[in-house]
């Protein structure tokens, strides 16, 4: 009669109970690492490619390609120069040139970003598949001191239409540095996209002038102040803007207009497909990415290594053990593959653990995340892609399962009933 | 947690790749590099290719001798060739409609003064008329076979599925195309 083998393995499992469970819980934070730095990868990709769609073209400051791309749609750090509102008049009458978006960043309210534009804006930006902006409360500004906010400011600031709101000079560190003499009343929510929209107050280009219209280089000027009610005696016309969002007329067109404003005279100006350009920064992400994916193979090399410790530390003791089965007629290959099932099944257990980790964590920081960086964590179990990481877990543990066993297979073969511990 | 600092990593890495990413977007000229640009309007596709002579025939100035004058010949003629050029999928039922290359010192025999301190570039543009736009999923370049000089080209595409970029190689010359992502 043979052996029941897996009844053995959990019985001799069960015997070193806290050395399996901290094993276990070794390669289960593991793959929850891998799995995670994998899952983390893909969702901020896809977020990063949802944020635009329907833009041909990005116009700025002559930069970086990338660094137009980040702070004129991202949000991310900060543009070098602005560009002359002559030019993106300019360029709004271009043949070629469907509809044009300009956009004022350099205020903000309680940390959101401002941005100034047009009613546009609402008409023409759209979020992944075409999704066009939608109100979930109210309209687009229309006075000069009107305000649309985005889904989170609205959310965690509590404003709906009507509430009053005071923008602040730069990123709003400096309480001295408030327009608090112009307050602005919201008059839209905007629903919520899952990009830095959300985390925007929109208002117009021409509240961008009027709130600085006291202001110079970045303070106010001693003794200046022009009340709100007067600032419709001012030329509010826009006079710069940081970037502008362009759609063409025809799609072919785009880059022979790209190449027409990047090599064009006078002040210098810089056009970027935003789609290449994402791509572009990928190219330059993926090192780290494949830096971060290495270290998280690593950590699972560690904790199978563990598995492996744990097991071979646990042979001497069991010699006797193994020579008891070994006299109840377990062959030497028996006790081979007794080894083998222990720690793979210890593996895969860890596995199993480690996903189950990964869903209750990204469970609990997706909204954290969505509401902090933009990226949308999208809940699930596992993807294919990720069961092929979980395949190669195994197959390691397999793999490194040998030491043992083999060890095991050997002491069987030497050791007697009269084993020294 | 390696969660939180996604977006000051990507922002701070973003500065660093300023620098040489720059050159992407102006149109540097850089030999044994060249650039090639798709568009799909409808079923009209349109690819623009734009590459330093240099990395064609080795040279960039007017033809001295027999051998570079043949060379010239040579490469407009692959060039010329559509077929071998690009290839698309056959699910997308391409025809090639208009070949257009541009060749410098390609037609009159010499034109006075050899420029040794500027460069020349070769363009050709390959217009194809698609009844299946939608099967558009990839694009083999074959130029990397007639100009082995050629190490690089940096494709960009804009498509109806969205915008893209891809760097291919001789070893790498088939481009997903946006759409097929």
């Amino acid at each position: 009669m043979r052996l029941p083998l897996w009844h053995l393995t959990l019985a001799s499992i069960r015997n070193r109970g806290l050395a399996t469970v901290l094993t276990l819980v070794a390669i289960a934070l593991s793959v929850t690492l891998l799995l995670g730095v994998e899952r983390l990868r893909n969702d901020a990709r896809s977020s990063f490619a949802n944020t635009l769609s329907g833009t041909d073209l990005i116009v700025g400051a002559r930069s970086g390609a990338v660094q137009l791309l980040l702070y004129s749609v991202f949000h991310i750090g900060d543009a070098t120069h602005d560009v002359s509102w002559s030019r993106i008049d300019a360029l709004r009458s271009h043949k070629d040139v469907a509809w044009l978006v300009p956009v004022s960043l350099g205020d903000s309210h309680r940390g959101f970003r401002v941005v100034g534009t047009t009613a546009d804006f609402f008409a023409h930006v759209q979020t992944g598949d075409r999704q066009p902006l939608r109100f979930a409360a109210g309209q687009a500004f229309d006075g000069v001191f009107d305000a649309v906010v985005g889904a989170e400011v609205a959310a965690s600031l509590g404003y709906a239409p009507g509430a009053k709101i005071v923008l602040s000079h730069g990123a709003g560190e400096f309480a001295a540095a408030e327009h608090g003499d112009k307050p602005f009343t919201v008059t839209g929510v905007l629903a919520r996209t899952g990009t830095p929209v959300d985390r925007s107050v929109l208002v117009g280009l021409a509240a961008i002038e009027a709130i600085h219209l006291d202001w110079q280089g970045g303070s106010r000027i001693p003794g200046v102040e022009i009340p709100a009610q007067f600032v419709g005696k001012f030329d509010l016309s826009p006079k710069r803007v940081t970037a502008a969002l362009i759609g063409l007329e025809r799609r072919s067109t785009v880059f022979r207009v790209q190449r027409e404003i990047n090599t064009s005279d006078g002040e210098p100006l810089l056009a970027i497909l935003p789609g290449v350009t994402l791509d572009e920064l990928w190219r330059v992400v993926g090192v780290v990415e494949r830096v971060l994916l290495a270290v998280s193979a690593f950590v699972v090399a560690v904790g199978l290594a563990g598995l492996v410790a744990t097991l071979v530390s646990s042979l001497s003791a069991r010699r006797r053990e193994l020579a008891i089965l070994r006299a109840l007629g377990a062959g030497p290959g028996d006790v081979f593959v007794l080894l083998m099932t222990e720690s793979v099944l210890l593996a895969v257990a860890g596995c199993a653990l480690g996903v189950m980790l990964l869903w209750a964590l990204s469970a609990g920081i997706a909204p954290w995340l969505m509401a902090e960086h933009g990226v949308q964590l999208v809940a699930r179990f596992v993807d294919q892609s990720e069961l092929v990481w979980l395949a190669g877990v195994i197959a390691a543990a397999l793999l490194a399962s040998v030491i043992p066993a083999w060890r095991a297979y050997r002491y069987s073969l030497a050791d007697g009933m009269t084993v020294r511990m | 947690m390696f969660a939180m600092k996604t977006r000051h990593v990507v922002g701070g890495l973003c500065l660093l790749a300023v620098p040489f990413l720059a050159a992407a977007a102006g149109g540097a000229h850089e030999h044994g590099v060249a650039r090639l640009s798709l568009v799909q309007e409808g079923t009209t596709i349109t690819l623009g290719f734009e590459s330093p002579l240099d990395s064609l025939v080795g040279f960039e100035h007017a033809p001295r001798t027999d051998a570079q004058k043949q060379a010239l010949q040579k490469a407009r003629a692959a060039l010329e060739n559509a077929a071998t050029a690009v290839t698309l999928p056959a699910a997308a039922a391409c025809v090639v409609s208009a070949v257009t290359v541009d060749m410098p010192f390609g037609d009159t025999a010499h034109d006075g003064h050899d420029d040794h301190d500027t460069h020349a570039d070769a363009e050709a543009e390959y217009v194809f008329e698609c009844a299946q736009p939608a099967a558009l999923d990839t694009v083999t370049i074959g130029l990397f076979q007639a100009f082995p000089r050629l190490q690089r080209i940096d494709a960009e595409a804009a498509t109806a599925a969205g915008q893209g970029k891809a760097v291919l190689r001789p070893a790498q010359a088939t481009w997903s195309l946006p759409a097929a992502r």
